[in-house]
């Protein structure tokens, strides 16, 4: 099979695999030499799920060839963030703690791609617990650090490291990705793929590891916005056995909004207080397709609340509630970051009044985001402000003026999409961020398509 | 550690903070309760290093949570998340 191939949309590959041009054993085979040769080399993989993988892509080629068709994602190979419990195969949490841990059902999200017909190729490399306790190092994972697919010397980002780095370079068609504050689009604006966070609560998180359960986003990683959105569609909607999933049915149509006339507001970004020249001429050529396109551009000011320190409080509180059992068996002294170690100890210190107070101001900022949509359809920033850091050097050092939108979207809940929007003068990838209202990800989504129509930036290959 | 105690000590730290030259002593006495109320999760106690890691890093979120204290809420608002009871199953 040709290379390009592997590089192609969901959306195009569906067209191939419907026209019985390529079988899914043929893409399914291929993905699967990619994810043990190109993925290894990335430490992107935790397992390739090669037996599961030929019996569903097996199965689909059957499907297919007698008339049944199950949608987009039918036949597509896709990789797993591997907190996703998967039944029979291990989910290890990216934690030496966890190195058997196998579970004996799938997640919902797992169950309900398999619904669409799409192909487990593999469970995906992450930092371990997902970053739980904070972490230092990028070799905060039983894998090791995952590498840049663009410059090996450099980090793919975390802390869904697989799941970017596979899509980047050709080892899945998707990912699965899980953001708590910035382990989607961190990892999708360093490694040059489109990654979407969904609102809380659209996707259900039963079967997925919780490090916060009022902060845990699930999401794909994929080559385009629109096959975010096939992606979504299948997985998004109420689970009786996730409480805190909503009822809130997603669909979407690019043509209902095509010709919307957007009011976009811009965060407000110091390029030069960040030393950011490469980021900034990215942002301004984006800026100027929208104003091609007729956008109502506008600088906000979000309201002034401390909505980082909520947001990190949260976090911290029901981080070490979460691995309360991995604490107190002792064996937390495993994990392989000793700032994860120390992050979650210290947790336990935090008081209730305090976990309380970042909840009062919680309802507080989702008032004030409220109100700031109101008059917005979307907020448009840099998802960071530099490329991705050096993979062997403290992040304490190397994350420096990088900015960052995830503090207030990700207390309030806001869903985001992060799109290539072009590279450092080092050629590093550069991300285009897209935060939208709650339950508004048909808008980002739209945006993020009219963008990848201008542009090419995601349709660029890591060098081989 | 009752709940009695702790209030004892939080009391007399504060108490020995109006002492001079005693400033040193109550951040001590601060640092043990933490100490104590951590070890009382773990299955043996932290080793020194750790201990004095995990100092820092409670110290350091200290400045997170002045910020969150300063923040004006307005009287009696509420946290964002709801309790619901759990209805049985009726047959």
């Amino acid at each position: 099979m040709e290379d390009e191939v592997l590089f192609l949309t969901v959306t195009e590959q569906a067209k191939l695999l419907k026209s019985r041009k390529v079988s899914s054993v043929e893409l399914t085979q291929a993905y699967l030499q990619a994810l043990r040769t190109q993925g290894a080399a990335l430490r992107a993989v935790a397992e390739v799920t090669e037996e599961v993988a030929l019996q569903q892509a097996q199965q689909a080629d059957r499907e297919m060839a007698s008339g049944k068709y199950r949608g987009v994602l039918h036949g597509i190979p896709y990789g797993a963030k591997d907190l996703f419990a998967t039944k029979g195969i291990p989910t290890r949490w990216g934690s030496p703690a966890h190195r058997d841990q196998v579970f004996g059902y799938d997640a919902t999200v797992i169950e309900r791609l398999q619904r669409a017909g799409a192909v487990l190729a593999a469970k995906l490399a992450m930092i371990e617990l997902a970053g739980a306790g904070g972490y230092e190092f990028a070799h905060a994972s039983v894998t090791g650090a995952c590498l840049n697919p663009w410059d090996r010397t450099r980090w793919a980002g975390g802390s869904s490291s697989g799941s970017g780095a596979a899509v980047a370079v050709g080892a899945v068609a998707f990912a699965l990705g899980t953001e708590t504050w910035g382990s989607i689009t961190v990892p999708a604006a360093f490694c040059g793929v489109t990654g979407l966070r969904s609102t809380y609560g659209r996707v259900s998180r039963y079967g997925a590891m919780a490090l916060s359960w009022t902060m845990d986003k699930i999401g794909p990683m994929a080559r385009s916005a629109e096959d975010c959105a096939h992606i979504l569609q299948a997985i998004a909607g109420h689970d009786p056995r996730d409480p805190s999933s909503a009822d809130m049915p997603f669909r979407y149509r690019f043509s209902t909004w095509r010709n919307h006339r957007f009011r976009i507001g811009l965060l407000p970004i110091d390029f030069a207080k960040n030393s950011a020249p490469d980021a900034q001429r990215c942002f301004e050529a984006v800026l100027e397709i929208f104003r091609k396109r007729k956008a109502n551009l506008a600088e906000v000011k979000l309201p002034d609340l401390p909505y980082n320190e909520a947001a990190e409080t949260i976090i911290v509180a029901e981080g070490s509630s979460a691995f309360e059992n991995l604490i107190r068996s002792g064996k937390v002294n495993e994990l392989a970051d000793r700032s994860q170690v120390v992050g979650l100890l210290s947790g336990l210190a935090l008081s209730a009044v305090d976990y309380l107070r970042a909840m009062r101001i919680r309802a507080e900022a989702m008032k004030a985001m409220a109100k700031v949509f109101e008059t917005v359809d979307a907020l448009m920033a840099p998802t960071l402000l530099q490329g991705a850091p050096p993979v062997d050097r403290s992040l304490n050092e190397t994350w420096v003026n990088m900015g960052g939108n995830g503090g207030f979207a990700n207390l309030t809940g806001l869903p985001s999409i992060s799109v290539p929007m072009g590279f450092t003068a080092s050629g590093l990838p550069l991300g285009l961020e897209i935060i939208g209202a709650p339950y508004e990800e048909a808008k980002i989504i739209a945006l993020a398509q009219i963008f990848q129509q201008e542009t090419d930036w995601h349709r660029r290959r890591p060098p081989a | 550690m009752t709940r009695r105690e702790f209030h004892f000590a939080l009391f007399a730290a504060a108490a020995a903070l109006s002492v001079p030259g005693a400033g040193q002593e109550a951040e001590q006495k601060a640092e043990d309760m933490t100490h104590a109320s951590i070890n009382a999760w773990l299955p043996a106690p932290m080793p020194p290093e750790q201990a004095q890691q995990v100092a820092e890093a409670v110290n350091a979120l200290q400045k997170t949570l002045q910020a969150l204290r300063a923040c004006p809420l307005p009287e009696g608002s509420e946290p964002a998340f709801t309790f619901q009871p759990l209805p049985p199953k009726r047959g």
